[in-house]
């Protein structure tokens, strides 16, 4: 007797390695970063200063999602949250998904390639540099993404002198804030488990 | 302590929305969800507004416990209206402008209000064909519906976890605010909220993850890792009603379209630096 084994290709193999738990970890952290936005929106910081913020927590929630994680595809799951989010409670245009579910996959091609070349996802992911590059490179990525929904699908009337500064503002606070998600990160890895 | 925002409270209701196949409330939103986009004049906005007011109240939508979501888009309305008003505009477009006020590097224009009134009213009129189908359907049904229409499972589950797990979060996220105010700690000043915004980080992880990762444990239980779950506990099919539905909407969007292209109407030009 034979027993038939399913083929999977290698992009739904790489889902296949995500369990539920993990699934559930990214939509939490998604999660927690809309809130966390919105907590600090709450303090009345308006556009275009209240935009580098979201960067920050965005890193301030994907580097410590990633350090639980720490499997290829973590990143699209945690972006197709975000998005999910952003749609079903603020009615993001649906459209826009295509061009913001590409961010990630840069970031978890870097990624990827850092784990082959350093033996293994555990270790570059719990790497502070590779994190921080990787954070850099999401952010940018993001940041593209976003204006590009803002000034043009949504006509947001920004100058564009500050589409610069404003970029170059959110690099670093996304830095920062990939940074302080990696304390959290080797704080809560340890007490969740 | 309940969540701020209760998301679900009428899913139980009965209208016809309700009754709607989940897979045409899909196409509906991603539809109506659109194509408002493609209009600038404030009537036909005003247009959108009020027939998408008129879906919301055939559906017996209550506002009242989710208003929270449109008070979020209101601020965004009211950032876009300051924006727009207070645009370094042109001398050129200045000259157009009935109303100029000047206070130092700031200049207001009644060009701008009106630019950025249509701005930020074309955002709250997007949110209200998502309300529409978040509030008359149960989470799980729509992740049903994607995955009838061929979404893989691990997105249709992350859809469907999104819609569950941003309440909970939500809620502790208030639930530790509020013992944090019980012991003394204040929200009230802009200082204070940032100063107190490091002493939330740590525990709203902690608690939701604590939370949330035991429902992971019991679903990948129940076998999640196979990925074979392709059958129901409550099934759906389309009806006869949700095929009308589809073919009204098709020719709702066809006559949009023709309507904004055809007879080229809906469009007022939006000053753009």
């Amino acid at each position: 007797m034979t027993t038939a084994t399913k083929k999977v290709g290698t992009v739904e193999a790489i889902f296949t390695k995500l369990t539920a738990v993990d699934l559930i970890t990214m939509v939490v952290f998604a999660a927690l970063f809309r809130i966390l936005f919105m907590v600090y929106k709450m303090a009345e910081i308006i556009f275009p200063w209240n935009h580098p913020a979201w960067y920050f927590f965005c890193m301030l929630c994907l580097a410590p999602a990633v350090m639980i994680v720490r499997k290829p595809g973590a990143t699209f799951l945690f972006t197709v949250s975000w998005l999910a989010i952003n749609f079903f409670f603020q009615g993001e245009i649906p459209l826009w998904w295509i061009g913001a579910a590409t961010i990630p996959l840069i970031p978890e091609f870097y990624m990827f390639m850092r784990a082959k070349q350093m033996g293994g996802a555990k270790v570059a992911f719990t790497n502070l540099k590779e994190l921080i590059i990787f954070g850099l490179i999401y952010t940018l990525l993001a940041y593209t993404t976003n204006m590009l929904l803002i000034i043009y699908a949504l006509g947001n009337p920004m100058p564009r002198i500050l589409f610069w500064p404003v970029g170059a503002l959110a690099l670093v606070i996304g830095a920062v804030g990939t940074y302080l998600g990696y304390l959290v990160g080797q704080k809560i890895s340890g007490l969740v488990g | 302590m309940a969540s701020p925002i209760e998301f679900f409270s009428n899913v139980e209701k009965d209208s016809w929305v309700h009754r709607m196949d989940p897979r045409v409330k899909i196409i509906m939103v991603v539809c109506l969800g659109s194509l408002p986009l493609l209009f600038s004049d404030p009537w036909y906005l005003l247009g959108w507004f009020l027939f998408f007011s008129l879906l919301l109240r055939s559906a017996k939508i209550d506002i009242r416990p989710i208003i929270a979501l449109f008070y979020g888009a209101l601020i965004m309305v009211f950032v876009y209206i300051m924006y727009g008003t207070f645009l370094a505009y042109p001398e050129d477009v200045l000259a157009l402008a009935k109303f100029v006020w000047r206070w130092g590097p700031l200049v207001a224009t009644d060009i701008g209000f009106y630019n950025g009134l249509i701005l930020g009213s074309r955002l709250l009129i997007l949110l209200m064909p998502v309300v529409l189908v978040i509030a008359t359907t149960e989470p799980s049904q729509l992740a049903k519906g994607f995955m009838k229409m061929g979404t893989p499972i691990v997105i249709s589950f992350i859809l469907l976890a999104t819609l569950r797990f941003l309440p909970l979060v939500f809620e502790v996220a208030t639930r530790v605010m509020e013992a944090q105010r019980v012991r003394g700690l204040n929200y009230k000043t802009f200082k204070e909220r940032i100063n107190n915004f490091k002493f939330l980080l740590l525990p709203l992880f902690i608690n939701t993850l604590r939370q949330s990762r035991t429902l992971g444990l019991a679903v990948e239980s129940k076998g999640f890792g196979a990925r074979k779950w392709n059958e129901f506990y409550r099934d759906f099919s389309m009806h006869k009603s949700d095929w009308v539905t589809l073919t009204a909407l098709a020719l709702f969007v066809l006559a949009v379209v023709y309507v904004r292209f055809g007879l080229n109407l809906g469009w007022t030009a939006i000053y753009r630096p």
